[in-house]
């Protein structure tokens, strides 16, 4: 009976070896199942700025609201999870683009998270010390002291600053939250 | 026996399978609102890391291919059209940025994921199976990256795009995985400009890996012998190799200037680090104190680390004793078996 426990090991080692070796990888690739949650963001996906179109009054900053984003947190942890911001596609109307530093984004409301857990922008809290957007993603929400599940909803205020040179036309980019 | 035979083959080769076994039967709950991503399978050796539960957390050799899994969902209530890929990471000033994509760096260069477009119906999952295939001429060092679930920006005047991701930390080279540490090297006692007291640390990276740090402060031997605490640390989600941050604590405006004994407890995975330092919080709003060095607190002088050290001790010396006492046994049984023979 011993006997064919150890056969039978002998098998599974025999088994074992190969896999590892083709890898060429540690014997650490043997792995486990996990069982938490996600990590979602949701978001209502398109934004208009007041005063309608981007239609090229120059000079003049519009101002929107990108709608309530919400991150939901259920994975349970203690890790802490941040936002970015960028302007993955900058406005354009096909003649003029609006550089990405034209474009500042915040968050007016304080954040009221639900579960435990920290969730602010910073100083990101007015036009006037809105974060300044570029062509990729920049910490903009933050959450720390993060116990267990949470969830946490806010709504990015942008103002887009029409540059003097711009010509009349309808503009359109493309803004980008990323959760990690 | 030959059922445990069987049985350990089948074991072992269910965990080289790994995630290939569902977990339960039992309908999974729906899905959070919006695009979802998490991981589902983890290196058995870092189990007990709260990190690698979320992260991909690996230590891996120039040339080493594995397989990681992740599992995207729509809990929207259309349809949603996502992209999965690789992106390169950014790690400094306490922040964790995950590029664009396209944009080159080891991660998106080494990893494939498949299926790479997904088109989910309302309250669905899909998993997605990630292959990082580590180049073989690889620098030792640490590379960061994500795995990225996309929904793009509708067609409209300011579009919206989504991701979530799975951070992914590789440290790339042969042998052991180099050790993760910090250092605390100032202490700092000041009020902001409310006039709240806050104690910032300035944490150093001395180790080789990158650390998502987390804490407490606990404020003790006040006046009149007051203590306070613990308070949550809030900083900066990473920190990535040799850089430092500072990390805040902010207190309740009631509390008296001091002097205190702040013990701040800070952790990334495994790893805990507590240092001691006697503060003075200042009178006036906006003001700081003077930083102060802390001493790093051994783990043996605290509370929670010496009583399972000493119960463990305690059951090592019984234990001996016991192997002691059994040899001892032996050692006389078959002596009285010869001194029956010799009868």
């Amino acid at each position: 009976m011993r006997k064919r426990l150890v056969v039978g090991t002998l098998a599974a080692a025999a088994v074992t070896v190969p896999l590892l070796g083709a890898g060429g990888a540690h014997a650490q690739d043997v792995t486990f199942t996990l069982t938490g949650g996600s990590l979602a963001i949701t978001e209502p996906g398109a934004a208009t700025l007041t005063a309608g179109a981007l239609s090229g009054l120059t000079g003049t900053s519009f101002t929107g609201s990108l709608g309530n984003t919400t991150v939901t947190d259920s994975r349970g942890g203690i890790t802490g999870w941040a936002t970015t911001i960028a302007q993955t596609t900058a406005f354009t109307d096909g003649t003029t683009t609006i550089p990405a530093g034209n474009v500042k984004a915040w968050v007016a409301a304080p954040i009221v998270p639900t579960g435990v857990a920290t969730v602010t922008s910073g100083l990101y809290l007015t036009q006037l010390t809105g974060l300044t957007l570029t062509g990729t993603g920049q910490t903009f929400v933050s959450a720390t002291a993060v116990l267990g599940n949470n969830s946490a909803t806010f709504n990015p205020s942008i103002a887009v600053t029409v540059p003097s040179d711009a010509t009349a036309g309808t503009y359109s980019g493309v803004i980008t939250q990323t959760v990690s | 026996m030959t059922r445990l035979g069987r049985l350990v083959p089948a074991v072992l080769a269910a965990l080289l399978l790994g995630p290939a076994v569902p977990a339960a039967a039992e309908a999974p709950p729906p899905p959070p609102p919006g695009l979802g991503i998490r991981l589902l399978d983890a290196p058995t050796e870092r189990k007990d890391d709260p990190r690698a539960r979320v992260y991909v957390v690996d230590r891996v050799r120039p040339g080493a291919v594995f397989v990681r899994h992740v599992e995207v969902s729509n809990g929207d209530a259309q349809p949603m059209d996502v992209l999965v890929y690789p992106a390169t990471a950014t790690v400094g000033d306490g922040r964790f940025q995950v590029a664009n994509r396209g944009t080159p760096g080891p991660v998106p260069q080494w990893t494939t994921v498949s299926p790479g477009t997904l088109r989910l119906a309302p309250g669905e999952r899909a998993e997605v199976t990630v292959t990082v295939r580590v180049a073989t001429d690889a620098p030792p060092g640490e590379v960061y990256g994500a795995i990225v679930a996309e929904r793009p920006a509708p067609d409209a005047q300011v579009g919206v795009a989504l991701r979530t991701a799975v951070r992914v930390y590789l440290s790339v080279g042969q042998g052991a995985e180099p050790a993760s540490d910090f250092r605390v090297d100032s202490l700092t006692a000041a009020r902001d400009a409310t006039g709240r007291p806050v104690v910032l640390a300035k944490v150093h990276n001395t180790g080789g890996r990158a650390l998502d740090l987390s804490g407490t402060l606990r404020l003790a031997d006040g006046p009149g012998g007051l203590s306070a605490g613990p308070f949550d640390a809030t900083l900066g989600t990473t920190l990535g190799v040799g850089q430092t941050g500072p990390v805040s604590v902010v207190l309740d405006k009631a509390l008296p200037d001091g002097p205190w004994l702040a013990t701040l407890e800070l952790r990334s995975g495994l790893l805990v680090r507590t240092v001691q330092g006697r503060i003075t919080f200042p009178s006036a709003p906006s003001a700081t104190s003077p930083p102060v060095v802390p001493k790093e607190v051994p783990l043996y002088e605290k509370e929670s680390v010496v009583v399972p050290v000493a119960v463990v001790l305690i059951g090592v010396v019984a234990l001996g004793l016991l192997l002691l006492g059994l040899l001892t046994f032996l050692r006389r049984r078959p002596a009285g078996g010869r001194q029956e023979d010799a009868r």
